[in-house]
């Protein structure tokens, strides 16, 4: 029982060490992605080292978790099922399973533990890490500069800020804020309060009367022509809104408002 | 338990050679029919009962002979006809004369034996064959208020045709479930029929098989059968298998139950011991699905009007 416990406990570890091996090689290649993406934003690396160490811990437990001796049957085919039945069945206690125990260690003495990795992809991993090294080393070497992009984060950030009340009222100054042309966003503390004046022209339209070309309304003692002029006041184009009734219209209201009385 | 000896272990490799010993000395007998052997060995080593279905001349009751003979153990034959009674299989009480008095003595009868060949069961009256029943799953007989137990190993072996079905009493669902295998015999190939007509026309030999199984080493090799391991996927597997006979309702309208999950994965044991392998393999569970399954499912009006046999939906269950 006990060497079949120690093989498997064995295999396990080989196993931990090649994904240890393919998790810190892939966050590599990830990291140097990430770094060029972050060259050509303008990014700060700190944003790349976080993503890069997040991008490990899930790796690494997903990896660690699907941690299976299959591994070892796909690369070993003459350990195929007897592997994983050796595996489930390690608490037997019988002359089978001691059989079958005693096959399977002189098999895997037979095994390489080499056989468990994938060259293939580890070459391929191994490649892209040196690729992705040469091409950002030639950007620092030869002093490429990348084309600077907006900062994607900058916008929702601001938004973010405004949303939690930290953002810049509107009406205040905002002449050097965030560089960012004539938008107010950014910290309503960093806005500079500036010298211009400001100068603000209403436009009259169907939208926005000219208050000014009103007529004053005529006091009135009489509450028929009252509500003449009331009632004409609620159709569309009536006094008031510049729709063009005049004085004989107003007085042919109240003409007939008067001959409706008598 | 302590760890067995390096010779038991080396013991245990033997077995591959010591299968094929036996396959050969009943291929003295039978000529062809190699994968209905297996079959049957399948079932002595599970310790369950199977039932052989074929047209008549097949060498069903010759398969059966030879493989006692093999294997030294008790015989018995029992034909299955419309006026065989239960007393007729299980025994009956008979009145002794001892010592001047008259005492009743129980008379066994022909189900007292390792091996028991039930020809053409489907011809006994369901009466007497309920009788088989308790002998095939309790292993015992009861007679009146006695209990009697049966020798081990005991397997029955019964057979029936599926032709000229008049006057037979076909078993029921619940009977057929009892048999762990139901092995269905094939018309030999050209090759093999010369040489069967060779072998029986020719001036006879004294044609005596070896025995090389004794009813201990059967009982031992029972006990490792169970003993063989398996992955639990593997396990997972069979147990997938027929839980798909109950979920196919266009192909199946009755699936297998639990017991045939029991059945495949023994079987499959049984298959791997004799292949002198210490593990499960899926191959094992596909090749024993058809003997394990095909009595265990009735199917739907859809797939019986699409020609389909039992044996074609289990084959599209399978892959």
């Amino acid at each position: 029982m006990q060497p079949i416990r120690s093989m498997f406990q064995e295999v396990t570890f080989e196993l931990v060490k090649i994904i240890l091996l393919n998790v810190f090689l892939s966050t590599i290649i990830f990291f140097l992605v990430a770094d060029l993406v972050a060259l050509a934003f303008g990014m700060p690396i700190w944003y790349v080292i976080i993503a890069a160490v997040l991008y490990c811990a899930v790796a690494l437990s997903g990896e660690l978790h699907r941690i299976s001796v299959a591994v070892v049957e796909e690369r070993n085919p003459e350990l195929r099922e007897i592997l994983r039945t050796a595996k489930d069945n390690q608490n037997q206690d019988t002359l089978m399973a001691h059989a079958l125990f005693a096959e399977v260690l002189e098999k895997m003495r037979r095994v390489s533990s080499g056989t468990f990795l994938d060259f293939r992809k580890l070459m391929l991993k191994l490649g892209a890490v040196f690729a992705l090294s040469i091409v950002l080393v030639s950007l620092a070497f030869f002093d490429i500069s990348i084309q600077r992009f907006e900062n994607p984060l900058e916008r929702p950030i601001a938004a973010l800020g405004r949303f939690f009340g930290g953002g810049i009222a509107s009406g205040q100054d905002s002449a050097g804020v965030g560089g960012v042309g004539d938008d107010l966003f950014s910290e309503a503390s960093m806005a500079q309060l500036g010298q211009d004046q400001l100068v603000a022209t209403v436009k009259p339209g169907l939208d926005n009367p000219d208050f000014n070309q009103l007529d004053p309304a005529s006091p009135s003692s009489d509450p028929l022509k009252d509500l003449a002029d009331g009632d004409a006041g609620f159709n569309e184009g009536g006094p008031g809104y510049g729709s063009g009734l005049d004085d004989r219209d107003l007085q042919r209201s109240y003409e007939y408002a008067k001959q409706t009385r008598e | 338990m302590a760890a067995p000896s390096a010779d038991a272990v080396k013991n245990i490799d033997k077995l591959k050679a010591t299968f094929t010993n036996v396959k050969a000395e009943i291929g003295k007998r039978i000529i062809g029919q190699e994968s209905v052997v297996d079959q049957i060995l399948i079932a002595i080593l599970t310790d369950a009962n199977a039932l052989l279905e074929s047209y008549p001349g097949l060498g069903k009751t010759s398969t059966i002979k030879a493989v006692a003979e093999v294997m030294n153990l008790k015989f018995s034959r029992i034909q299955g006809t419309p006026d065989l009674m239960p007393s007729d299989v299980t025994g009956t009480y008979v009145i002794e004369e001892k010592d001047g008095k008259k005492v009743f003595k129980f008379q066994r009868g022909p189900v007292f034996a390792n091996i028991i060949l039930v020809d053409e069961i489907n011809r006994a009256t369901p009466k007497t064959q309920a009788a088989l029943l308790e002998a095939m799953q309790e292993k015992q007989v009861t007679m009146g208020n006695q209990t009697f137990e049966l020798e081990r190993p005991f397997f029955v072996l019964a057979t029936q045709n599926p032709i000229d079905q008049e006057g037979t009493y076909p078993l029921p669902e619940a009977q057929t479930d009892r048999f762990l295998l139901k092995i269905i015999l094939d018309y030999p190939s050209v090759d093999q029929e010369v040489a069967i007509v060779d072998q029986y026309t020719r001036v006879q030999d004294d044609g005596a098989l070896q025995q090389l199984l004794s009813s201990e080493s059967i009982l031992l090799l029972q006990k490792l059968t169970r003993q063989v391991p398996i992955a639990n996927d593997i396990k997972r597997y069979a147990v997938d298998l027929v839980m798909k006979t109950r979920k196919s309702p266009d192909l199946i309208e009755y699936g297998a139950s639990p017991r045939a999950s029991i059945g495949l994965v023994l079987a499959a044991k049984a298959r791997a011991l004799m292949d002198g392998r210490k593990f499960v393999s899926v191959e094992d569970i596909r090749a024993v699905a058809l003997p394990v399954l095909r009595h265990r499912i009735v199917l739907s009006f859809q797939a019986e009007r699409a020609g389909k046999t039992t044996d074609d939906v289990i084959k599209e269950l399978v892959k």
